[in-house]
C-alpha cells in the first residue's frame, strides 16, 4: 500500500507524542524488576554472632561516581577486617543492593535488608533524600545505619551515625579566608537538591556573622549542561568570589565554562565543585585554587598511607582519592571496632559503643561522634597542585558552629 | 545594553547546537518515521570520541567523529532497524531504546563514570558590542548552522535530496525508477546519526563528559521536532530556535528550577495548541472558493 510522506510523518508525530508514556511505563517495569532482584553477595543465614552488614550502593543512576568510590572504600575496609580475623571471631558478611539513588527504592531495600536478610547494620546510599528514607526505616527497626557522603544528612536518630563531613566543617575554615583574600560580596551557585540548599543555608549563617553579603544565590537542576545563563548572572552580580555546590558532570561543565568566560581569573572561586572527585575532568583548571575539607590522599599518616596504597593497587586508581571512599573505609573500621567493644551484634549495643567510641590514628588522624551525632575530625585547607595533589596548607580543629540540625 | 547582547549571543549559540540536534533527529524521524530515543547517546559518543582521541589535533578529530558517526549509523540501521520498519514505530522505538542503553553502558564500561573534559582549541574571548564572549562558542554555533543549511540545501535543492524524498514518499515507485531504497534509507539514518555525533563532538569542550551526558539533550531535540510541521526539516529548525529562545530568556530572568518548569510547560502547551506544528503561513478560517468548473 502506498503512503504519502505527509501521512507517514503525521502518524509519526502521533507516535512521537506517545513515546514519553511508553518510556515511562517500560522504565517503571525495569525499576520494579531491579528492586526485586538487586541483592548480591552474602546470602547465608547468619548465626547470632555473625556480624552482617547491608550495603546500599547506588552504582546505577545519577550518583554512580560517588557510589563507586564509597563501595570501594567500604570493600577495602571489609577486606582488612576479615583479614585481621573478622568481628567477634567470624568474617563479616555483606549483602549489597542498589537503590539507584531513588528514595522509594531505598525504603523498600532497607526494609528488605532488615526483615529478609536480617542484617545487623546498614551502610551507604548517597543523596540526602535516600539517606533520610533509610534512616527512618533503620530507626524504627532499631538497626544502626551510617552514611559516608559529605554534607549534613538533615536527619537525626539514636541509630543514625553519618560519617560524612558536616557542612560547617567544610565552611568554617574556608569562608573567613575567602573573605580576607577576595572580599565580602559572594555568589552561591549549586545544584538543586537537598545538599546544596543545606550547605548554602549554613554558609549564609556564617557569612552574615562575618559581615559578608550574598549577591546571588542560584540553583540549577541536576544534569544542566549549558551554564551560560548562570555565568551571565554571576557576571551581572559582580561578586568578589563564588562558592559552589555543583556536583558530578555539572561541576565539570560549570568550571570549564566559567574558565572560558574568564571567571576563574577575575574573581575567587571555591567550594564543593573543586573536590577531588571532579579533578580528573578539570585538571589544570583547578591548580592554585583552594578548598577546605577533611580528607586528601596527601595526609601524612601511617593509616592513610596504608589506605592509599591499598586503594591504588586494588582499583588501579591514579587520580585523587575521593573523601567518600575514605569516609566509608574509616567508618566501617570504626563500626567493626564498636561491635567488638559491644561484644554483641544487637543494634542498641552497637549504637552505644559507637557513640562512645573514638578513632585514634585513623586516615584522618583522630575522630569521634559528638553529642549531635556528627563525626568530627580535624579539617584542612587544601591547595590543589599539579597532578591532583590536594596539599594541606593549614589545619583547623573540629568545629561545629553553624551546624543544623542539632540532634542532642 | 550588555544584558541584551549577552542574551542574544546566548540564544544564538544554543540555537546552533539545538538546530544541529533537531535536524539530525528530524531527518531520522521525518524521513524514516523512527523515534530516535538514542539521539542523546549519539551526542555522548561524539563527546567521548573527542575525549578518547585527545592526542589527535582538533579538526582531524572532528573528521574522525564524523566518520565514526556514519559507521555507527550504518551499523545501527543495518543490524537493528532494517527488519523492524514494517513492525511499526513501537518496534523501532524500543530497538533504539535498547541501542541507547548499549551505548551508555558501553561508555560506562570503557570510560567509567568520572566526568571527563575536552580542551577547547580556542581559549580566547571576543569583544562584541562591549560584551566579552567565549569565541569557541560562537564559532561552533556558526559551524553548526552552516551544516544545518547544507543539509537543507541538499535535501530540498539537489537531485540527491529529491531521491531521498522520493524514496520516503513511495519506496516501490522509487525502486521502479532505479533508486536503491535500502541504500537511501541506510544513508539517511547514517547522516542523521552522524549529525548527532558531530553535535556532541563540537559541544564536548563545554561539557562534563560522562555516559549520562546525552540525557540532557533528548528533550530539547524532541520538542524542537514536535514544534515543527510534521516531516518538515525547516520546521524542526524553527522549533530549535523557539526552544533555545525560551530556554535562554527564562533561565536569564527566572531562577533555574522555575525556568525549567515554565519552559517545558510552555512547550507542552505549544504542542497541545498546535498539534500539527507551528506554521508561519497565514491561518485560513474559511475554505477557499473553488473556481467554477467549466464543462467540456
Amino acid at each position: 500500500m502506498e503512503t504519502t510522506h505527509a501521512a507517514r510523518a503525521g502518524r509519526g508525530m502521533t507516535a512521537l507524542r506517545r513515546t514519553s508514556g511508553i518510556i515511562a511505563a517500560v522504565t517503571l517495569t525495569t525499576s520494579l524488576a531491579a528492586c526485586a532482584g538487586g541483592a548480591i553477595g552474602g546470602g547465608t543465614e547468619g548465626g547470632d554472632d555473625v556480624f552482617k552488614v547491608g550495603l546500599i550502593s547506588p552504582v546505577t543512576g545519577p550518583v554512580v561516581q560517588e557510589a563507586t568510590a564509597m563501595q570501594r572504600g567500604f570493600e577495602l575496609a571489609i577486606e582488612k577486617i576479615n583479614a585481621e580475623g573478622g568481628v567477634l571471631g567470624q568474617p563479616v558478611e555483606v549483602v549489597t543492593v542498589d537503590d539507584q539513588a531513588d528514595a522509594a527504592k531505598s525504603t523498600q531495600l532497607a526494609q528488605r535488608l532488615i526483615s529478609q536478610d536480617q542484617v545487623d547494620y546498614i551502610f551507604g546510599t548517597i543523596p540526602g533524600d535516600t539517606t533520610a528514607a533509610v534512616a527512618q526505616v533503620a530507626e524504627s527497626a532499631k538497626v544502626p545505619f551510617s552514611s559516608a557522603i559529605l554534607g549534613n544528612a538533615g536527619v537525626c536518630g539514636q541509630y543514625f551515625f553519618p560519617f560524612g563531613e558536616p557542612n560547617a566543617s567544610l565552611l568554617n575554615g574556608l569562608l573567613p579566608q575567602m573573605i580576607a583574600d577576595h572580599g565580602t560580596k559572594v555568589a552561591l551557585v549549586g545544584n538543586d537538591y537537598a545538599f546544596p540548599r543545606g550547605y548554602f543555608a549554613d554558609a549564609r549563617t556564617v557569612l552574615e556573622e562575618l559581615g559578608a553579603t550574598v549577591v546571588l544565590e542560584e540553583y540549577s537542576p541536576m544534569g544542566t549542561a549549558d551554564w551560560q545563563p548562570v555565568i551571565s548572572k554571576i557576571k551581572a552580580a559582580a561578586p568578589d568570589w563564588v562558592l559552589t555546590a555543583v556536583v558530578g558532570a555539572d561541576a565539570t561543565a560549570l568550571v570549564t565554562q566559567a574558565d572560558q568566560a574568564g571567571i576563574l581569573d577575575s574573581m575567587g572561586f571555591t567550594g564543593v565543585s573543586l573536590i577531588a572527585d571532579f579533578y580528573p575532568g578539570l585538571t589544570d583548571r583547578m591548580h592554585g585554587l583552594t578548598l577546605v575539607g577533611r580528607y586528601s590522599d596527601q595526609l601524612d599518616n601511617e593509616a592513610n598511607k596504608e589506605f592509599v596504597d591499598a586503594f591504588r593497587e586494588a582499583y588501579d586508581f591514579s587520580d585523587p582519592i575521593p573523601s567518600v571512599a575514605a569516609n566509608a573505609y574509616e567508618g566501617m573500621l570504626m563500626i567493626a571496632d564498636a561491635v567488638e567493644q559491644a561484644g554483641s551484634t544487637e543494634g542498641a549495643d552497637i549504637a552505644k559503643a559507637l557513640g562512645e567510641g573514638e578513632v585514634e590514628n585513623g586516615v584522618f588522624g583522630g575522630g569521634s561522634f559528638n553529642e549531635d551525632r556528627f563525626f568530627m575530625t580535624e579539617t584542612a585547607r587544601f591547595e590543589i597542585r599539579e597532578g591532583g595533589a590536594y596539599v594541606p596548607v593549614e589545619t583547623f580543629p573540629a568545629d561545629i558552629e553553624g551546624i543544623t540540625p542539632r540532634c542532642a | 545594553m550588555d544584558a541584551v547582547v549577552t542574551l542574544a549571543l546566548s540564544v544564538f549559540t544554543l540555537f546552533g547546537f539545538y538546530a544541529l540536534l533537531a535536524v539530525g533527529m528530524g531527518l531520522i524521524f521525518g524521513q524514516l518515521g523512527v523515534v530516535n530515543v538514542a539521539h542523546g547517546e549519539l551526542v555522548m559518543v561524539g563527546a567521548f570520541v573527542m575525549f578518547a582521541l585527545a592526542d589527535v589535533p582538533f579538526l582531524p578529530r572532528l573528521l574522525l567523529a564524523v566518520l565514526i558517526g556514519l559507521v555507527l549509523g550504518v551499523v545501527i540501521e543495518r543490524l537493528v532497524l532494517s527488519n523492524l520498519y514494517e513492525r511499526g514505530f513501537l518496534a523501532t522505538l524500543l530497538a533504539m531504546w535498547g541501542v541507547s542503553i548499549v551505548l551508555r553502558e558501553g561508555a560506562n564500561a570503557i570510560f567509567g563514570s568520572t566526568p571527563a573534559s575536552v580542551r577547547a582549541p580556542i581559549q580566547e574571548n571576543i569583544e562584541i558590542l562591549g560584551v566579552s564572549y567565549p569565541l569557541y562558542r560562537l564559532i561552533i554555533a556558526v559551524v553548526a548552522l552552516a551544516i544545518v543549511a547544507a543539509v537543507l540545501l541538499v535535501t530540498y535543492r539537489t537531485k540527491l535530496g529529491l531521491v531521498v524524498r522520493a524514496t520516503v514518499d513511495n519506496r516501490d515507485m522509487a525502486s521502479v525508477l532505479g533508486i536503491p531504497p535500502r541504500l537511501v534509507v541506510t544513508g539517511t539514518f547514517a547522516v542523521g546519526a552522524m549529525l548527532a555525533v558531530l553535535a556532541g563532538a563540537l559541544q564536548s569542550p563545554l561539557l562534563g563528559v560522562t555516559p549520562m551526558v546525552g540525557a540532557a539533550f533528548l528533550a530539547p531535540a524532541f520538542f524542537a521536532v514536535l514544534l515543527g510541521r510534521a516531516g518538515s526539516l525547516p520546521g524542526a529548525i524553527f522549533g530549535a530556535f523557539v526552544v533555545a529562545l525560551l530556554s535562554t530568556v527564562l533561565r536569564t530572568y527566572l531562577n533555574e528550577t522555575l525556568a525549567q518548569v515554565v519552559l517545558f510547560a510552555l512547550l507542552i502547551v505549544l504542542v497541545a495548541v498546535r498539534p500539527n506544528g507551528i506554521d508561519w503561513r497565514k491561518v485560513q478560517w474559511k475554505p477557499r472558493t473553488q473556481p467554477a468548473q467549466v464543462a467540456a
